[in-house]
């Protein structure tokens, strides 16, 4: 209730994202059931401009784009949900023992390898990553992974920091609160809230990945529905066929906008509260 | 009538009384209350506030944080917030002529030329790898062409006036070079640039230790008698006052609730929170007996009670305190208090 | 006199910075009997605060030994047992890092009693409630959001939370700095009550000179990281023998330092 009387004052642009949200995914997840066409197999004409029966047309092998589209975001968005899920919580973990490390041996050599995964451009590692598993589901999911992992270790490491030397941190050792007691009680609850909101903004990024990868052919390959591949399928057929990349393009585009949207708006939600 | 006082029911003398008979207060404040916007609308921070400041005077505004000295203050130079702060009603005088809803280029001939202003925690804002002499001539040369040595020699000349020892070497020093006392005098060294008549200190000493304050306030008074200008101070102590001005104003939750001479109020505070304020220090205390305190804690902005504002923690509240809006002061001899009950203390 | 419960001797405390090494406290000694309530007062940078930090075992002393209650203090790093919990608790300056901003008053309190007295989840909350209640805070705050707490609340909690350890020993580092008079005057008055009804040793630590003649019953003044003078605090205070100690009490704002006339001073 008190998150509902945050929300009352919580500003516009957080409600539009939600809104916005609200409508891509209620789109992805009926669309797919409801129509009658098949996001694999094409049965209409193919190349058709959009039309009543078509909203976003066909493309070349005759699939309606639309539905094709929205079962793209679906998995594109789960494939975030999850690559970001796991980074986050794996992540935060391992940074929250480095914060709290000190200068152990354990604790140097993690250290090392974030610091490592984190200087190289993000791209070139994940390429990297799918060179070795192949383009596919689970390859984009660990290139995301093994690379995201240690953005949000860096993030938890800095913070738990700063939380391990605050006074209530203090306050707990003198008590006698045992390690283990200290940092969960105390340290991660006060790491995990930065962290989260850190993911949320995070978000738009890795979906953007997962779609830049596979727009490179290193992601999710076709047939299957994927936002980027489809940019990349209708990028030859662009001038006789703009609505094949471009109505996928849009929906990427509207789908990062809402999910910036809520990330600024949780942001600034908490940051007042 | 001394300096500093003024309430509705004694006119503020500020307002030439029809007869167009110049003002001969400094400043008259009356009925002014500054209001800011927050995200569940418009809050009032100041609430009516009635008062005067004499030329040379001096003149002290005590209370709690957030009883509304610094935005009092802010409303007084026309800095309150940008967004969504503003004088919602009463009138500003300065030398008779009306400050409210002046426009920003105009402030510009008071704000810092006539009426000098060093805000709270000014000593952090200087610029940390700017020369302080370089940060100084700014404030000389006021945005007109800089740089000629007149305008030089007078930044040496304030270092010299706030008694700033080695003011040759200082000018090319940077503020981190300096320490917080000195970094205090070169922001009133500043605010002094233009000569000003009526000078503004929002808590000059608060993060200070004890005897960089001491000299901080020897400094103040000194200037104050040297250069004759006036002085009005905020603090949330009473004994920093005391040590610098001649009038006290107190300060609840927005609303100026006392006015008088400061060894006066100090002997006999009117107001029952004066009264509690001085009775809850902890430097005029006995050691062997409790302080008295007040119960409870002030109301927060946006929050306050119905009738007078101190009712809630009240030793003396009756039913009739409880009612209405905040009282208005009413003079009693030379001093003013907003407690309806004031008679009966005196 | 009794044995001490506090014995420092000669203390130094070194930071190791990048720019260098800064010697924060540079050989002290101190000695607190039980029950009595020790002053120290000094400008910022001094030293105080890393002195108090010393004592509970917060931060490591480069040489010299702290000494509490018999026992050599324990780094809090290592573990701490109940006994040393027991012993000394600390008050903290900032009202608002002191307190877990996930915690609600009565749970930081409740936590602390069953881990130190051992009692199970009723009955620590059971107790807590007593324990906020003994400090004045309501039934209502308890159960408030620690955010929504004002700063004298706040380090009432604090002292809540001490107290559920039981210690001999209050080590409080300006507990009062940011608080408003008020507020600090109120809260200044509860550390006298616990003081004298459960006998424990005081530690106060601040750079109020009128906060710490009133509580303290002796007092030792800092200047950087040594002490230049201790004794008795109204000796101290009313014949001071050191010159940075009658700089410290002259500079008391109207402390026949005052300049103030009382009037306007005539127009020149
Ligand atoms: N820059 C600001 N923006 C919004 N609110 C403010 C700002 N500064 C102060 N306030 C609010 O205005 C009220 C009065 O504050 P202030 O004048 O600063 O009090 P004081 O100086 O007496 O401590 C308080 O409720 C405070 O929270
Ligand atoms: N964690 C730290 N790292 C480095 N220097 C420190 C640290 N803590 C304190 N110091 C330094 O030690 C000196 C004493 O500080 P402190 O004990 O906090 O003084 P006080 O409490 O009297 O203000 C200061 O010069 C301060 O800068
Ligand atoms: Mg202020
Ligand atoms: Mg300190």
């Amino acid at each position: 209730m008190r998150w509902a009387s945050r929300l009352k004052d919580a500003d516009r642009m957080f409600l539009i994202g939600a809104l916005l949200l609200a409508l891509i995914v209620l789109a992805s997840a009926l669309a797919p059931i409801l129509s009658s066409f098949d996001p694999v197999r094409g049965t209409s004409p193919p190349m058709r401009a959009p039309s009543a029966g078509h909203l976003f047309g066909t493309d070349n092998l005759g699939r309606d784009v639309f539905v094709r589209a929205f079962a793209a975001t679906r998995l594109d968005m789960m494939l975030a949900v999850v690559a970001v899920g796991v980074s986050l919580i794996v992540g935060t973990l391992v940074g929250a023992v480095m914060g709290m490390g000190g200068r152990s041996k354990v604790s140097g050599f993690l250290n090392l390898v974030v610091d490592s995964i984190n200087a190289f451009p993000f791209i070139v590692l994940a390429l990297g990553v799918v060179a070795v598993v192949g383009p596919s589901v689970p390859g984009v999911l660990s290139a995301i992974i093994l690379t995201g992992w240690a953005r949000y270790a860096r993030v938890a490491r800095a913070r738990t920091a700063v939380i391990a030397d605050a006074d209530f941190v203090n306050a707990a050792r003198l008590l006698g609160y045992g390690r283990s007691r200290v940092m969960i009680r105390h340290v991660f609850p006060n790491v995990y809230s930065e962290s989260f909101a850190f993911a949320l903004s995070e978000l738009v990024i890795v979906i953007l990945a997962i779609a830049s990868l596979s727009f490179l052919g290193a992601g999710v390959r076709p047939p299957t529905p994927e936002l980027g591949a489809m940019i990349s399928e209708g990028r030859i057929m662009l001038t006789r066929a703009w609505w094949i990349s471009v109505f996928p393009g849009a929906v990427l585009a509207l789908a990062a906008l809402s999910i910036q949207l809520i990330a600024d708006g949780y942001e600034r939600m908490t940051r007042y509260a | 009538m001394p300096s500093g006082l003024s309430t509705e029911s004694a006119q503020p003398r500020g307002d030439a009384d029809g007869a167009g008979r110049p003002a001969d207060d400094l400043l008259a404040v009356s009925g002014v209350s500054v209001a800011l916007r927050r995200r569940v609308g418009e809050v009032m921070v100041v609430d009516t506030a009635n008062f005067t400041i004499a030329p040379n005077g001096a003149l002290g505004v005590v209370g709690e944080s957030g009883s509304g000295k610094s935005m009092l203050s802010r409303a007084l130079i026309g800095t309150l917030p940008r967004y969504g702060g503003r004088v919602t009603r009463g009138s500003i005088r300065w030398q008779g002529r009306e400050l409210v809803g002046l426009p920003e280029k105009e402030w510009r001939t008071i704000r810092g030329t006539e009426i000098g202003y060093v805000p709270q925690s000014s000593m952090a804002s200087l610029n940390p790898i700017l020369p302080i002499g370089e940060q100084l001539l700014e404030a000389v040369s006021n945005g007109r062409r800089r740089a000629d040595a007149e305008h030089r020699a007078r930044v040496l000349e304030l270092l010299e006036l706030v008694r700033i020892p080695r003011a040759k070497q200082v000018i090319g020093e940077t503020a981190g070079q300096l320490s917080g006392g000195m970094r205090q005098r070169v922001v009133i060294a500043a605010a002094l640039a233009q000569r000003p008549k009526l000078l503004i200190l929002d808590e000059p000493t608060t993060a200070l230790d004890v005897t960089v304050q001491a000299g901080i306030l020897k400094l103040i008074v000194e200037l104050r008698r040297e250069l004759g200008m006036a002085v009005m101070l905020t603090s949330h102590d009473l004994a920093v006052i005391e040590t610098v001005c001649d009038n006290v104003m107190t300060m609840y939750a927005g609303a100026v609730i006392e006015i008088g001479a400061t060894g006066a109020v100090r002997q006999q505070p009117l107001h029952p929170y004066t009264k509690a304020l001085m009775g809850s220090r902890v430097d005029q205390a006995d050691p062997a007996k409790e302080l008295l305190t007040i119960p409870g804690e002030p109301p927060t902005t946006g929050n306050w009670p119905t009738g007078c504002r101190f009712w809630p923690r009240c030793p003396s509240a009756i039913d009739a305190c409880r009612v209405g809006e905040q009282p208005a002061m009413g003079a009693y001899g030379e001093r003013w208090s907003a407690c309806i009950r004031t008679e009966e203390f005196l | 006199m009794t044995e001490p419960i506090i014995t420092v001797a000669d203390l130094h405390v070194t930071f190791a910075t990048p720019r260098g090494d800064v010697p924060a406290v540079r050989g002290v000694d101190l000695v607190v009997a039980p029950g009595e309530t020790v002053g120290i007062v000094g400008e910022s940078g001094s030293g105080k605060s890393t002195l108090a930090r010393a004592i509970v075992g917060l931060v490591d002393a480069q040489s010299g030994s702290v000494t509490v209650d018999g026992r050599p203090v324990r780094p809090v790093h290592g573990r701490r047992s109940r006994a040393d919990a027991a012993t000394v608790q600390m008050i903290f300056q900032d009202p608002y890092s002191s307190l877990n901003p996930r915690q609600r008053p009565i749970d930081a309190v409740a936590e602390a009693v069953h881990v130190c007295q051992r009692l199970d989840r009723k009955a620590s909350r059971a107790r807590a409630m007593e324990l906020l209640g003994s400090v004045g805070i309501s039934q209502a705050q308890c159960r408030m959001k620690t955010r929504s707490l004002s700063g004298g609340q706040r380090q009432r909690v604090s002292i809540a939370r001490a107290l559920a350890a039981e210690p001999k020993i209050l080590v409080a580092d300006e507990p009062t700095s940011a608080l408003d008079q008020s507020i600090a005057a109120s809260l200044l008055n509860l550390l006298r009550r616990i003081q004298s009804e459960r006998g424990i040793a005081v530690v106060f630590i601040s750079h109020d000179l009128g906060v710490v003649r009133y509580l303290a019953h002796r007092v030792y003044v800092m200047k950087e990281g040594v002490f230049v003078e201790d004794g008795v605090t109204v000796d101290v205070f009313e014949a001071p023998r050191h010159e940075y100690t009658r700089t410290l009490v002259s500079s008391v704002p109207g402390a026949g330092t005052t300049v103030a006339h009382g009037h306007a001073p005539a127009q020149e």
